[in-house]
């Protein structure tokens, strides 16, 4: 699905965390959004699903104003990983992924839900955690349970505020490899990242924020020196190798 | 593969269904006791011959008249109760919430005794066995309902606030409860000595009030209630995780806190009405469900609704007969063994997350 955001505008009691924000992202994009803490990552993700309603400007998916939508039609399409969750479920993993399907649950899953859910269960490889008290979980294994909870609900886009955070390199890996692969099938994902080598290699497309504005954003090209000292106020070496590319922090 | 997991899944939801029907067992148990347990010398004898329809008068005027609407008052009350609390728990993410220790219980005893008195609603009896009659059971009822509406608007007002605490919620339940308190004892002041006898019941919940009309009534608000929290019983599940992730789900968060804090309130408002403030039974089944069987509102909410009944009929059942022939008011009984459960629950949860 297509995102376009308009020149939106974002506020907190009248301190402005986003400005002037405009992006067209397309179908089976990669996106990710880098930059120093406060700079607007969290609260751009937050916008773009209804979470918080922008001040100024507009977000549409395929042509359509996020608010022209009912909430329920809004979770059928658009799914979130939130960064942290200080709320912790009393319910087992299966439970929490099956919280997925909501949007398509009335009264009680069918077959169908259950299904889905035992293969994003499958997918993830969280078989042997399935019937596990939440709460026993370690912070890594809960932040899967999250984006498993977000695949079962099977949106066309896909938020993740800081995912890997608390994942192992090899879970890391493992995560992002799922994103590209759904990313191929036409998934549009947009997702917030700290390790910035990382996000150079899985992104398709690169949004630079800070202090609430899009400091850069384009494809690969716009990685460089300057940019990331200027983005982030550190040094930093960039070494190329074939198509890879490796940022090293130097120093402030 | 996934199909095993599936099945895996359900046997684990069978174990949560198959406490539903234990403690249904257990309710029957309960009626039967309860039948034949009074004053009156009724066993199970009479039970029969009054279901063949040969009993003698006095034992079926005892059986119907008496003892089975309080069966059925005792077990709607904690039925209305036990879904109440488990839904304001839900809603408002806090353990000790319930209709009591939020202030909605006295507020609704408050309105209960303001239409009785001030609007005259009711007329009272005085003598050996006082007992308000009640005229107009609507009014009783609305004025109940409309006064456990100004708690929750107190509630909701201050759970809006950031770094409001459960405990400060509760606290705050606690200072509505003892202002409409003093709002009951104003109303005594100003009545007669016989209207007087009659309003000091709504401070100290009691069954012995129930009769087939106020049990009908009940039943007919009790009912659709408990239908309605099964139905949103997934929204609820989604505000476990915070409300701005229940909000990416579809869920529209403040309609339904709105609309549950409110039903659930409407549900407590017609059992105080009739039969006064039963404390704790709110609190305390939905922790012990919760406990057993875990906090997915959608067996979490049925399964309190059995066993809060089961568990209020088991104290009424206790309170008629355990200094007979002197009927303890349950609301006296449910109090003694709530309040140490409520300081139980309190010292536990002290100084870590309450939920797990
Ligand atoms: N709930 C809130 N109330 C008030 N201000 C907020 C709130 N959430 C964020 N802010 C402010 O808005 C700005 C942007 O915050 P945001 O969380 O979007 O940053 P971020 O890029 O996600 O940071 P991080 O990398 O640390 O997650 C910050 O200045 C922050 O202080
Ligand atoms: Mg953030």
């Amino acid at each position: 699905m297509k995102i376009s955001i308009q020149d939106i505008e974002f506020s907190y009691n009248g301190v402005p965390a986003l400005e002037s924000i405009s992006e067209k992202f397309g179908k089976g994009d990669f996106i990710a959004l880098v930059g120093p803490n406060g700079s607007g990552k969290s609260t751009l993700i937050k916008c773009l699903n209804g979470i918080l309603k922008v001040h100024k400007g507009v977000v549409l998916i395929d042509e359509k104003a996020i608010n022209s939508l009912t909430p329920n039609e809004l979770a059928k399409e658009i799914a979130y990983v939130p960064q942290s969750e200080n709320k912790k479920p009393v319910l087992t993993v299966f439970d929490i992924v099956l919280l997925g399907r909501k949007p398509y649950i009335n009264w009680k899953p069918s077959k169908h839900d259950l299904k889905i859910t035992a293969e994003i269960i499958n997918l993830l490889h969280l078989e042997t955690l399935a019937l596990k008290d939440f709460n026993k979980l370690s912070g890594g294994q809960q932040q899967i349970v999250y984006i498993a909870r977000a695949l079962a609900q099977e949106p066309d886009i896909l938020l993740l505020d800081e995912p890997t955070a608390n994942l192992d390199i090899r879970h890391q890996v493992e995560v992002l490899e799922i994103l590209k692969e759904l990313a191929r099938k036409g998934i549009t994902i947009v997702i917030a990242l700290h390790d910035i080598n990382i996000a150079v290699r899985y992104a398709s497309r690169i949004m630079m924020l800070k202090e609430g504005k899009v400091f850069a954003s384009g494809g690969k090209e716009i990685i460089n020196e300057q940019n990331i000292e200027n983005l982030y106020d550190i040094k930093v070496k960039i070494f190329r190798e074939d198509s890879r590319i490796f940022i090293i922090p130097e120093g402030i | 593969m996934t199909g095993k997991l599936v099945l895996e899944y359900n046997r684990y939801l069978r174990k949560r269904i198959l406490f539903f029907l234990l403690v249904f067992l257990l309710l029957v148990i309960i009626v039967l006791i309860s039948l034949v347990s009074g004053s009156a010398d009724i066993g199970f004898r009479s039970i029969i011959d009054l279901v063949a329809g040969r009993s003698s008068a006095f034992a079926s005027q005892v059986l119907l008249k008496i003892r089975m609407p309080r069966i059925a008052g005792a077990f709607l009350a904690g039925t209305s109760l036990a879904i109440s609390g488990a839904v304001f728990q839900s809603l408002l993410r806090n353990p000790l919430a319930s209709p009591f220790t939020l202030g909605i219980s006295g507020a609704s005893a408050f309105g209960a005794a303001f239409a009785i008195i001030l609007l005259g609603a009711g007329t009272s009896y005085g003598g050996s066995n006082d007992v308000a009659v009640i005229n107009n059971p609507y009014l009783v009822t609305i004025s109940a309902f409309i006064w456990s509406l100004a708690s929750v608007a107190v509630i909701l007002l201050l759970s809006g606030y950031r770094g409001s605490t459960p405990e400060i919620i509760i606290l705050a339940g606690i200072i509505i409860s003892s202002l409409f308190g003093a709002g009951i004892s104003a109303i005594q002041y100003f009545s007669d000595n016989v209207q007087l006898a009659s309003i000091v019941f709504w401070t100290f919940g009691d069954l012995g009030r129930a009769t087939w009309s106020n049990c009908l009534i009940i039943a007919l608000v009790v009912f659709p209630v408990l239908l309605f929290f099964i139905h949103q019983s997934w929204n609820y599940k989604s505000l476990q995780s915070g409300d701005e992730y229940a909000k990416s789900l579809g869920v529209n968060v403040t309609r339904v806190r709105l609309t549950g804090m409110v039903v659930a309130s409407l549900a407590t408002a017609v059992v105080t009405s009739f039969y006064g403030i039963i404390a704790f039974i709110g609190l305390v089944v939905p922790h012990i469900v919760r406990r057993i069987i875990g906090g997915d509102e959608q067996f979490l909410i049925p399964a309190s609704a059995v066993s809060g009944g089961a568990f209020l009929l088991l104290s009424d059942t206790l309170a008629r007969t355990i200094i007979s022939p002197v009927i303890l008011p349950v609301g006296i009984l449910t109090s003694f063994i709530g309040a140490p459960l409520f300081l139980f629950l309190l010292i536990k949860g002290m100084g870590k997350g309450f939920w797990s």
